[in-house]
C-alpha cells in the first residue's frame, strides 16, 4: 500500500526490505497499490482491490512467500502470507474519539470502521505469522484486534552510516510538523531552559503556528528550523547533536531514537511516547519526562553542561540499537515464511 | 567509565528532582478557580492576625513598645472594629461567592446532560425526517408490492442483478416451490401471485395447467415474465388485489415479500386477499424463517428488506385477517454439510436455533361457510 508522492517513512521501509532481500540472494518485488482517501469508502475500495488479487504465482513461477506490511495490502491472497504489521489504519483504532481522528459517530463511519476491523481480521487471522515493528504495536493489535504478534525491529533507514561526533551546542528535533507528534512541547521546553538552542528539521501543517509560537515565547533567536535535510544533511545534524528530542504522543516505533543513537546521542523523550520507549530508558540511554514543557526544560537545562554524563548515555544508546541488524531481521521474517537466507 | 555511568544516572536523578519541583503534578489536580479562592482564604486568615497593632516579640524594646501600644489603643479603637467588620464581610462574600460556584458547576454539568440528550433526539429526529422525505419523494409507494418498496434508493437495474445474484437461480426456487403445489390444486378460482418475481411459481402452475396471474413492482422483471409468456401485471401487488372483485380468485400467494413491508401493509394485503378468495381458497405467505440465526444473517443482505416477520406473528396476522385452518410449514433446511452433527439433544437444539430452517409459510384457508 502507498501513499503516493508522500515518499513518507513507511514508503522508504518497504523499499529498504525489497533491497534488503535482494541484497541476500532472495528475488523480491514490491507490490503496490495507492491507498485512495477521497472519501471514506474509498478505504474499503481498496481493501476489495488487495484481496481481488491472488500472488501465489506469477507468469507461471511460483511465488514462495508473501510479506505484507501496511493496511490494507495484508488483506492480499497468498497461502504462504507472513504479516510484518507497521501501520494498522490507526484513526479507526486508538485514535478513534480523540481529535486525530476525523471518524464520526455516523452510521458510514460506524459501518467502515468495522469494515476497516474485519479487514485487519480477516488479513493478519490467515496469516502464517503476524510480526509487528513495535511492542506499541504489538500491544494494540492484542488490545483491538485480539491478535497475537511479536515485535520484530529493525535498523533504522541510514543504518551503517550514521556516525558519532562532538556534543554540539543544539538539541535536535525531526519529524513531520504534525499536531500528533507534538512539535510544540521542544520549543516551550526552550522558554524554561535559557542556554539551550533548538533545530527542527521537518516541514508539516504545523509549521506556520510554530514559528509563531516560537515568537510568542520569544526563543526564536535560539531556534534554527530546517524544512528538508538530504541524508547527509541529516546525519551531520545528528552527529553534532548535543542530544535529540522526541516527543510525539503514543508513536507506534520511530525511527528517530534509534537514529540518535547511532549517532552517540541521548533522547529525551516522554512518559507518554509510546514506541521510543521501548529503547529510550530514563538514567540508561536518555531521559525520559512527563509531557509538560517544563519538565523537558529541566531536563535540557540541566543536562546542557554535562557532557561527560551525556556521552555516557549515548555510548549506551549506540550499543543498543547497534544490536538492530537486517540480517535478524531477514532471517526472523523468512523463518516464519519456512523459508531462509541462501 | 563507572564513574561516568554513575553521572549519567545520577543526572537523570536530578532531573526527575527538578521535574518534581518545577510542576508539582498535585499543582494541576485542583478544578479551574478553586485555587485563586483558596489563596483568598490564607490572605483572610492571615489578616486575621493583624486586627489590632501588635508588636513582635524579638525586637528591641518590645516590652516598651507594648506597653505604649497598650496605651494608645483608644486611638484605633473604631479602627479595629472596621477591620474586624470588614474581614467578616470578605468571608461572606468568599462563601457566597463559592455557593455560586457550586451551583455553577451542577448547571454546567446539567447542561452538559441536556446537551447530550438533545444531541441523541437529533439523531432520532434527523433518521425519521429521511423516512419523511422518502416518503414523500415516491408517492403511493407506501405498502407497495414486493420489492417496490424501497427501490428509489437503488436503480431498479441494480436491484435486478441483486436478485439474480442473491436469490438463487430460477431452477432451485423451481424446485424448492413445488412444495405449494398441492395447496393449489382443484381450487374455486385462479391464483394470484403477489410480488412474482422472475415468475417460477406461475411456470409451475402453468405446467400443471392451473390458471395463474402475477404482479410484479419491478418493470424489469415484469417485461421479462411477459415476454416469457406469463400473466404478469407491473404495480403494486397490494393495489391489484384491492381491485380484484371478491371471492373471484382461488388463491393468494406471497413468497419472500411481506418482510418487504411494514406491519401495517402485510395485514392490509392479508384482509385484501381474504376478501377476494371465494370460500374453500387458499392464502400462502412465505417468508425469511426468524427462529434460525443462519437465515436471519442473511436477512439484511437484501437492502429492500424492512422487517423480520416472526412465524408468530405472521399466523396471528393471518388469523386476524380470518383465515382458518392455519399451518405453518418451515422449508429450506440447510444442508447437513451446514449444520451441527448430531450427537446429542443439546446439538439438536442449537440446530434449531442455529441453523434452522431458512424459510417458513404461514397457510390459511377461507371457510366454505
Amino acid at each position: 500500500m502507498q501513499s503516493p508522492f508522500s515518499g513518507g517513512g513507511a514508503e522508504r521501509h518497504v523499499r529498504r526490505l525489497t533491497e534488503e532481500l535482494a541484497a541476500r540472494g532472495i528475488e523480491a518485488d514490491l507490490v503496490q497499490l495507492p491507498l485512495i482517501e477521497r472519501e471514506r469508502f474509498d478505504l474499503v475500495r481498496s481493501a476489495l482491490a488487495w484481496r481481488s488479487l491472488d500472488v501465489t504465482e506469477f507468469g507461471g513461477r511460483a511465488v514462495d512467500a508473501v510479506i505484507a506490511t501496511r493496511f490494507p495490502s495484508y488483506a492480499v491472497r497468498h497461502p504462504n502470507k507472513v504479516v510484518w504489521v507497521i501501520h494498522q489504519y490507526r484513526q479507526a483504532y486508538d485514535q478513534f474519539g480523540t481529535r486525530w481522528s476525523d471518524f464520526t459517530a455516523s452510521k458510514e463511519d460506524r459501518r467502515t470502521r468495522e469494515t476497516i476491523e474485519a479487514i485487519d481480521q480477516l488479513g493478519l487471522s490467515e496469516a502464517r505469522r503476524v510480526f509487528a515493528n513495535s511492542r506499541t504495536v504489538a500491544a494494540r493489535l492484542r488490545k483491538y484486534n485480539g491478535i497475537a504478534s511479536e515485535p520484530l525491529y529493525h535498523p533504522p533507514p541510514l543504518a551503517g552510516r550514521y556516525r558519532t561526533g562532538p556534543f554540539g551546542d543544539y538539541a535536535l528535533s525531526v519529524g513531520r510538523l504534525d499536531g500528533w507528534k507534538r512539535p510544540d512541547l521542544p520549543l516551550r521546553a526552550l522558554a524554561h531552559a535559557p542556554a539551550a538552542r533548538l533545530v527542527v528539521v521537518g516541514r508539516g501543517p504545523e509549521e506556520e503556528r510554530l514559528k509563531r509560537l516560537a515568537r510568542e515565547l520569544d526563543v526564536e533567536a535560539r531556534v534554527r528550523w530546517i524544512p528538508a535535510a538530504d541524508d547527509e544533511a541529516l546525519l551531520h545534524l545528528y552527529a553534532g547533536a548535543r542530544l535529540v528530542v522526541v516527543a510525539p504522543e503514543g508513536e507506534d516505533l520511530g525511527y528517530v531514537p534509534l537514529e540518535a543513537f547511532l549517532s552517540g546521542k541521548p533522547v529525551l523523550t516522554t512518559e507518554d511516547a509510546g514506541g521510543p520507549l521501548e529503547f529510550v530508558i530514563d538514567g540508561r540511554t536518555g531521559f525520559v519526562v512527563p509531557p509538560r514543557p517544563e519538565a523537558l526544560g529541566a531536563a535540557l537545562r540541566l543536562a546542557w553542561e554535562r557532557d561527560d554524563a551525556l556521552e555516557a548515555l549515548g555510548r549506551r544508546g549506540l550499543a543498543r540499537a547497534s544490536e538492530l541488524s537486517w540480517d535478524a531481521t531477514i532471517g526472523t521474517l523468512l523463518a516464519a515464511a519456512g523459508l531462509e537466507i541462501p | 567509565m563507572a564513574a561516568k555511568e554513575d553521572l549519567a544516572e545520577e543526572l537523570a536523578r536530578e532531573i526527575r528532582a527538578a521535574v518534581a519541583d518545577a510542576a508539582p503534578p498535585e499543582k494541576a489536580a485542583p478544578a479551574p478557580g478553586t485555587a485563586d479562592l483558596e489563596d483568598v482564604r490564607v490572605s483572610i486568615r492571615r489578616a486575621g492576625e493583624h486586627l489590632t497593632p501588635t508588636i513582635p516579640q524579638a525586637v528591641r524594646f518590645a516590652r516598651a513598645k507594648s506597653l505604649a501600644l497598650r496605651a494608645l489603643r483608644f486611638l484605633w479603637r473604631d479602627q479595629a472594629s472596621f477591620n474586624a467588620l470588614s474581614l467578616e464581610a470578605v468571608n461572606g462574600v468568599v462563601a457566597a461567592l463559592e455557593r455560586t460556584r457550586a451551583a455553577r458547576e451542577e448547571q454546567v454539568r446539567r447542561y452538559a446532560e441536556l446537551e447530550e440528550d438533545f444531541r441523541r433526539r437529533d439523531a432520532g429526529q434527523d433518521g425519521r425526517i429521511a423516512y419523511l422525505e422518502t416518503l414523500r419523494t415516491r408517492p403511493g409507494t407506501v405498502g407497495a408490492a414486493g420489492s417496490s418498496a424501497e427501490i428509489p434508493s437503488l436503480p431498479e437495474s441494480v436491484y435486478a442483478l441483486f436478485e439474480e445474484r442473491f436469490r438463487g437461480p430460477s431452477a432451485e426456487i423451481l424446485e424448492k416451490q413445488r412444495f405449494y403445489l398441492p395447496y393449489v390444486r382443484g381450487l374455486p378460482g385462479p391464483v394470484f401471485d403477489a410480488g412474482c418475481g422472475r415468475g417460477e411459481f406461475l411456470r409451475l402452475l402453468r405446467d400443471e395447467g392451473i390458471a395463474a396471474r402475477g404482479v410484479e413492482a419491478s418493470s424489469l422483471t415484469a417485461n421479462a415474465c411477459r415476454a416469457a409468456g406469463l400473466d404478469v401485471t407491473e404495480g403494486d401487488a397490494i393495489g391489484v388485489l384491492a381491485e380484484t372483485p371478491s371471492a373471484s380468485l382461488g388463491a393468494v400467494v406471497a413468497f419472500q415479500v411481506v418482510e418487504h413491508w411494514p406491519a401495517a401493509s402485510a395485514f392490509r394485503f392479508l384482509a385484501e386477499a381474504r376478501r377476494a378468495i371465494a370460500p374453500g381458497g387458499v392464502a400462502i405467505v412465505e417468508t425469511v424463517n426468524t427462529d434460525s440465526l443462519a437465515a436471519m444473517n442473511a436477512f439484511y443482505l437484501d437492502p429492500t428488506h424492512v422487517r423480520p416477520v416472526p412465524p408468530e406473528a405472521l399466523r396471528f396476522l393471518c388469523d386476524a385477517a380470518g383465515f382458518r385452518d392455519l399451518s405453518v410449514e418451515f422449508l429450506s433446511p440447510l444442508p447437513a454439510g451446514r449444520r451441527l452433527e448430531e450427537r446429542s439433544d443439546n446439538d439438536a437444539r442449537l440446530n434449531a436455533i442455529l441453523f434452522g430452517p431458512q424459510d417458513y409459510a404461514v397457510i390459511g384457508r377461507v371457510p366454505l361457510s
